[in-house]
């Protein structure tokens, strides 16, 4: 049997907290388990007896008590309590325990309060607390009088708690009222001991008690009063600064909040305490303000019986309150008002809501004639009609007269945005209104003013819109033609309510009514296109006409087809213009097009693909004719780009609604079955034109559909536009003596008159196709056969696709491979169709491309590519056949090809030896050119995983620079292997290992660091290290500075002294970029080359110093190119300022200093360097060396 | 500077955006009809270095096709890159390096408070010249017109554009600062002042003009 004495006693003593626990958790397990007879309950009690006054054998009397033991003895009996079940003790010695600590709220006012209150609060949640008792436990602390406020913070919070549950207990709660009845005695006792409380937490909980009281007790009129003064006292509350609660200043607000919500007969007090709080204008802060409107608001919201709480104030609340917005300045409280007087339309009915809308129209609407007023009364306006139909419907009718009366006598621009911002956001809350909930009684009410919306276009928007699409309009009638396509917008897109039996709801206004919107928002942009003046108040203009246009297509299906012919005749009368200008506005009405019926999906997904195919067909339709019709290049282009934003729109709001994305198609005629279901492709596929109507003319309505399966037809009708294009854009190539395998050439459409459009042309179609392509799954590719099209580009008739081969046959393939006839297949990827091919393979995913390598085509790809790559290919094909060498050499695993490796290291062998050789200097740019083209291979294969198996051709490439004659400028191209490329992106399925970049570093940049900076004669001589510099450079300049990190001062070295030996040039431009990231990273590395970096950098923008710069005798002439090209020099001077403007930034002065003259002499020259963009970096530079003191 | 001793309590001011200039180049509209334009338009990756070598450019005829990537009219490639041409110093360039001077007394600059005017920025030799050489001595006047007529604040005005204009032009270029004619009631005395070298550099010395003079400079920082 434990000894309860020693427990205590070790309590009183014990300070840690977790032991305290530990003691009161073995006391309560032994009340538990401690045998019946023994009393446990009694002994427990007893046990803090030593502690307790009037049993002090040891104590004198006159002595003072030892008030914390005995108020820790007192824990350590409430503390035990935390740990008792609540069905331990029995009624008795419940009984006993709130008579014992009843008695210490009365007599220990010293130690004993704190105990008594958190020990009673658990007693009453025990089984056996009988609901009588709470009575005598308020009246006990009620007792307590002025002691209470004498007690400390947590005391008095844990008395709140205490009597917080109490009266929140049901069946004390009952108790309470039937002993005090309506009187309520015991809340005016505890009025009066809580009177002064002041402290934030206390004040949470005693509202709190206050709110419950309120709510749930039924107190006489007196009593409320008197408890409405106990809160108002404190209101507005804030918290005082130096506050160490964790409260905010808001939670004080909402709890106090809370009481004047409370119950509905606060109304009489509150609403007019709180509304005259309102009214002593400039004497109250903004935060003030809001607070009392936020109260007034939740008054509103939370009482019941309006008429008698909330009807009597309505004429009062609006009187006051219209002028926060009429004459208010902050925004805060503005809003905050409108909240209260929305909240207070919600809460009438019938004659009330009527008197109340009555005197906000006939108070707002003289408002709107003044201009200075406008925008508040619509404010007030709609903040009320937006509270619910029935308030909607009473002001509506007057308020759209006031308005367009308004509208005919307007004051100035400014009002008549004003008015018509009304107007649309009316317009706005009807549609937000119309799809709420409403009574018959409402539905009929709300259809009955429906007129007053139907003539609203040609009585407020016609004209307004149509300034939008004058050509003589000024900013003004913009600013206001703006205002009304929003208007114009939001007008198209009301709907009915449906009464009665309809289930449906359709359009508010006449189709006809509809389609004048569309062709008047149309022009707009048909006109806005055609100009060149383009500054931010039209195109804002132009912004919202395509929303409205958008909008109401949304809404109105129908207008969306004569929008599409207009766009054919624009299409069609500028065939013949050779200007940008046309081009331009093709392009830009396609796209209007393609975002305002195809960037959504309507309701009616047939209605989202009849768009879609009426658009892509009559752009590709156009295409075609255009193209026979010699229309120029620039044509072709703008139509081929409405062709991609078209379906890219289009794609993208399937993609919303998350179709399944890999569902295999049916490969096998997949051609004749889309033509089948879509009859107006035929043509476009070169199919015979039966004549029947295209599917979206259809007038049966078709059969529903799933956004998968809208989707993947998206992808086939889309695959059909591509093959169209691709087969117009090639032709077979004639028959050629001596060769008997097919090839296909650019078509006749191709005449060389407009090279530039017709290579962009080239590449648009080709970047749709990728585009297409890439957005199928792999299966998809797969089923379709996209490495076919690869191979024939689309012309199935004219190029037979090889069987998949042996690897034995691939290899003697491959044998036989010469570079006298080259491959078979060279025409592909190396002459100009390749921009072409490259496409579908760029969006490729690596199982696909793996069959090319299964019919041995890609093989000889690779090996003959490096080939062409000689001077009959030029700047346009030549980087096209390296991109598709890399891609080819990144999405299969080449490096486990052992014969194609060797060949290609064969290759690379021979391509050096004969440069090196070569006899003069277009022979050796010839074979340049094929070693950068292997360098292209290396690009992709290095990314993969395992690339870095290839260690030959990578250890060949490291040792390139070390030639004397070639090196610098097979160094330069090692740029190549390393730089970032679109194609090798992960979005287009290339395989590229996380850690690709630190190996090729080690792999390659790490061994030829070494010799770069090696100070041994042996590593070779000053030119060839130079080359390697300019190795090391051009592949770090890719490189994240963290890779490099470690090498840091190396490579700084190298970048310093390949600038110091060269000057400005485009060798110097990748050091200049590392000086730069070096000072930016880690400036502290380069502090003590200060010298070094100035010099290196004056001669980059300043024409003295470079001409005193001389290129060391070992240099060869011709090493750097004679003539720098003016961007190269520009972005040199560029980059040297930045870095010399930087230095006193980043250095310590004393690094600097020394060089103060000699730096503010030439940037005070470089100021006027005949670049501007470098004046400005010339200022900037010498503002900061100015600042060096 | 306590508000009763303002020249000019309540002088006309012009919105930024009103102000001549070509620091912000407009850029194309950007609408809900263009978001793929730029994708669409982006130049392939493998059209400039280093797929597309330097060389390739030097020896070929369809260099322009394959440099040359048009984006239809305002948007074109080219323009959004930085113009790195060459193009003299010229009033439009003078003019967006003094109009951010504050005012001494209003918070606002002097451009909007069209103290000083594109117009009213003369060089010779003129800029359609083309750039001149860094032996060319090159004179650049700037007229004031101060918001009144009895604008005490002139000099100091003066003084803030003539020491900017040093500070930001090089050394060949020689500044003169004056008022337009009858936009002040002692133009002359201004003129004189602000002309003499001497009294120029003195003024300099006295710490408490020096401090106004910063504080007026303060928001010319360049971007």
């Amino acid at each position: 049997m434990a000894d309860f004495r020693q427990l205590a006693l070790d309590f009183v003593l014990e300070e840690d907290e977790a032991k305290l626990t530990e003691l009161a958790q073995r006391a309560a397990k032994e009340l538990e388990t401690g045998p019946a007879n023994s009393n446990p309950v009694a002994r427990w009690v007893e046990a803090v007896q030593p502690w307790m006054p009037g049993n002090n054998e040891t104590e004198d009397a006159q002595e003072t008590p030892d008030w914390t033991s005995r108020a820790k003895a007192l824990e350590f009996l409430s503390h035990t309590l935390d740990f008792v079940k609540p069905d331990l003790l029995k009624l008795s010695q419940v009984k006993l325990l709130i008579a014992f600590f009843g008695a210490m709220l009365d007599i220990d006012h010293k130690a004993g309060i704190l105990a008594s209150a958190s020990a009673l609060s658990r007693i009453i949640a025990m089984k056996a607390f009988q609901s009588q008792s709470g009575y005598d436990i308020i009246g006990k602390v009620c007792g307590m009088k002025e002691d209470f406020q004498r007690q400390t913070i947590k005391t008095r919070l844990a008395v709140y708690e205490l009597l917080r549950t109490l009266i929140s207990t049901p069946e004390v709660a009952s108790n309470l009222q039937q002993r005090d009845g309506p009187s309520s005695a015991f809340m005016t006792n505890l009025l009066e001991l809580c009177r002064n409380e002041r402290d934030p937490d206390c004040l949470i909980v005693w509202f709190d008690i206050l709110r419950i009281f309120l709510q749930q007790y039924e107190p006489t009129q007196e009593v409320l009063e008197a408890v409405f003064a106990a809160f108002k006292a404190y209101y507005p509350i804030t918290l005082p600064r130096l506050s160490q609660s964790g409260l905010t200043p808001e939670d004080l607000k909402s709890q106090l909040r809370k009481c004047f919500s409370s119950t509905y007969r606060l109304a009489s007090l509150a609403l007019p305490f709180l509304i005259g709080k309102l009214d002593q204008g400039d004497g109250v802060t903004v935060n003030v303000k809001v607070d009392v409107l936020k109260t007034i608001k939740e008054c509103l919201e939370e009482y019941t019986h309006p008429e008698e709480s909330i009807i009597p104030y309505v004429s009062r609340t609006w009187g006051s309150l219209k002028y926060e917005v009429r004459n208010g300045e902050i925004e805060d409280a503005i809003w905050a008002t409108l909240e209260v007087l929305k909240t207070l339309a919600t809460k009438l009915k019938g004659d009330d809501l009527r008197n109340y809308t009555l005197d906000v129209t006939r108070d707002c609407v003289n408002d709107l004639s003044n201009p200075m007023y406008t925008t508040p009364a619509g404010r007030l306006i709609v903040s009320v009609l937006s509270a619910n139909p029935s308030a909607f419907v009473l002001m509506v009718a007057p308020t759209i007269t006031h308005l367009k009366d308004n509208l005919r006598h307007r004051k100035s621009v400014t009002h008549s945005q004003d008015l018509l911002k009304i107007l649309n956001v009316i317009l706005e809350t009807r549609l937000l209104l119309s799809q709420t909930q409403m009574t018959d009684e409402q539905k009929s009410d709300f259809v009955s003013i429906d007129g007053i919306f139907k003539n609203l276009y040609h009585d407020v928007y016609k004209s307004p819109v149509a300034l939008g699409s004058n050509e003589n309009a000024n900013v003004d009638d913009i600013k206001i033609a703006t205002e009304a396509v929003q208007g114009a917008g939001a007008l198209v897109s009301q709907g009915t309510v449906p009464l009665g039996f309809e289930k449906e709801s359709g359009l508010l206004l006449p189709e006809a009514t509809c389609s004048e919107v569309c062709q008047a928002l149309f022009a707009i942009a048909l006109n806005g296109f055609g100009g060149h003046s383009s500054n931010s108040t039209s195109d804002d203009l132009l912004n919202e006409t395509a929303k409205a246009l958008h909008r109401s297509v949304q809404a109105y299906a129908p207008g969306f087809r004569p929008l599409v012919d207009q766009f054919v005749s624009v299409a069609q009368s500028s065939r013949n213009d050779q200007s940008d200008e046309a081009a331009e506005k093709i392009q830009k009405i396609g796209s209007l097009l393609a975002y305002i019926g195809c960037s959504e999906l309507p309701k009616s997904l047939i209605a989202g693909r009849n768009n879609f195919l009426a658009l892509i067909h009559v752009i590709t339709t156009e295409l075609i004719a255009a193209m026979n019709a010699k229309a120029s290049p620039k044509i072709w282009c703008a139509l081929v780009v409405g062709i991609q934003t078209v379906s890219r729109y289009f794609n993208d709001a399937c993609l919303k609604h998350n179709p399944e994305k890999d569902q295999a198609f049916d490969g096998s005629m997949w051609l004749y079955r889309v033509t089948y279901k879509y009859p107006e492709l035929r043509v476009i596929a070169e199919e015979e034109d039966d004549g029947s109507a295209p599917s979206y003319n259809s007038a049966t309505p078709p059969k529903g559909t799933t956004v998968t399966e809208l989707r993947n037809d998206f992808l086939l009708v889309a695959l059909v536009v591509v093959r169209s294009l691709y087969r117009r854009a090639t032709a077979a190539v004639g028959l050629i003596s001596g060769t008997k395998t097919p090839a296909l050439q650019l078509s006749r459409d191709f005449d060389g008159s407009d090279k530039t459009s017709e290579y962009q042309y080239l590449h648009l179609v080709s970047d749709f196709a990728g585009f297409v392509v890439r957005e199928m799954g792999e299966a998809q590719q797969a089923s379709l056969k996209i490495d076919h099209y690869f191979l024939n580009l689309f012309q199935e008739e004219l190029i037979p696709v090889p069987a998949s081969a042996t690897e034995e046959q691939r290899k003697a393939q491959l044998e036989n491979y010469t570079d006298e006839q080259g491959s078979s297949w060279g025409w592909l990827t190396e002459k100009t169709v390749n921009t072409l091919s490259f496409g579908l393979l760029e969006a490729m995913r690596p199982s696909i491309v793996a069959k090319l390598f299964d019919s041995g085509v890609a093989q000889e790809l690779l090996i003959s590519g490096p080939l062409s790559a000689s001077l009959t290919q030029n700047s346009v094909t030549r980087p096209v056949t390296r991109s598709i060498l890399t891609i080819l050499a990144n999405k299969y695993k080449v490096e486990s090809l052992g014969y194609l490796m060797s060949k290609l290291e064969g290759r690379l062998e021979a391509s050096l030896k004969n440069a090196q050789n070569a006899s003069d200097s277009d022979d050796a740019s010839r074979y340049l050119e094929q070693v950068s083209s292997i360098y292209a291979i290396v690009s992709g294969l290095i990314r993969r995983p395992g690339g870095t198996q290839a260690r030959a051709l990578i250890q060949r490439l490291r040792d390139v620079p070390g030639n004397e004659t070639t090196g610098h400028l097979l160094a330069r191209r090692l740029e190549m292997i390393v730089a970032p490329q679109k194609f090798l992106a992960k979005e287009n399925f290339a395989v590229v290992k996380p850690l690709w970049t630190q190996k090729i570093y080690f792999e390659l940049v790490k061994p030829m660091l070494d010799i770069a900076t090696s100070q041994d004669a042996e590593a070779g001589s000053q030119l060839v290290k130079t080359n390697y510099r300019i190795g090391v450079l051009s592949m770090v300049k890719h490189m994240p500075f963290s890779i490099w990190e470690d090498d840091c001062v190396e490579i700084l070295r190298v970048s310093m002294a390949l600038s110091q030996s060269l000057g400005p040039g485009p060798d110097t431009l990748p050091a200049l970029e590392i000086l730069k990231k070096i000072l930016a990273e880690s400036p502290d590395k380069a502090q003590e080359y200060a010298k070094s970096l100035i010099n290196i950098a004056l001669p980059c923008f300043s024409l003295k110093a470079a001409a005193q710069l001389t290129r060391p005798d070992w240099l060869p002439s011709g090493y750097v190119p004679a003539k720098m090209r003016p961007e190269v020099e520009a972005e040199c001077g560029k980059l040297a300022l930045e870095v010399v403007g930087a230095l006193p930034r980043l250095f310590e002065s004393k690094h600097v200093v020394p060089f103060v003259p000699q730096v503010r002499r030439e940037l005070s020259l470089a100021c006027g360097h005949p670049v501007r963009d470098l004046r400005r970096l010339a200022r900037m530079a010498r503002a900061a060396w100015t600042e060096i003191k | 500077m306590a508000a009763a001793a303002l020249d000019n309590a309540n002088p006309t001011i012009l919105s930024a955006s009103q102000l001549p200039t070509r620091q912000k180049r407009s850029a194309p509209r950007n609408g809900p009809d263009c978001r793929y334009s730029d994708l669409i338009f982006a130049k392939p990756s493998y059209m400039s270095r280093p797929f597309l070598q330097d060389d390739d450019i030097r020896y070929q005829d369809d260099t322009a096709a394959a440099v040359a990537w048009s984006r239809f009219g305002a948007g074109s490639g080219a323009a959004a890159e930085v113009d790195l041409s060459a193009e003299p110093i010229d009033e439009q360039e003078i003019y967006d390096l003094i109009s951010s001077i504050t005012d001494p007394e209003h918070p606002v600059s002097l451009g909007q408070l069209s103290v000083v005017n594109l117009p009213d920025i003369h060089i010779t030799p003129s800029p359609a010249l083309g750039v001149p050489s860094p032996n060319t001595i090159v004179q650049v006047t700037v007229e004031l017109t101060p918001t009144v007529t009895h604008c005490s604040l002139a000099t100091v005005l003066g003084l803030g554009v003539r020491v900017r204009l040093e500070q930001v032009l090089p050394p060949n270029y020689r500044v003169e600062v004056i008022c337009k004619e009858n936009s002040h009631s002692q133009d002359d005395q201004v003129n004189k002042q602000l002309s003499d070298k001497e009294r120029v550099a003195a003024a300099l010395e006295n710490d408490s003009l020096r401090s106004v003079l910063d504080k007026m400079l303060e928001s010319c920082l360049e971007n």
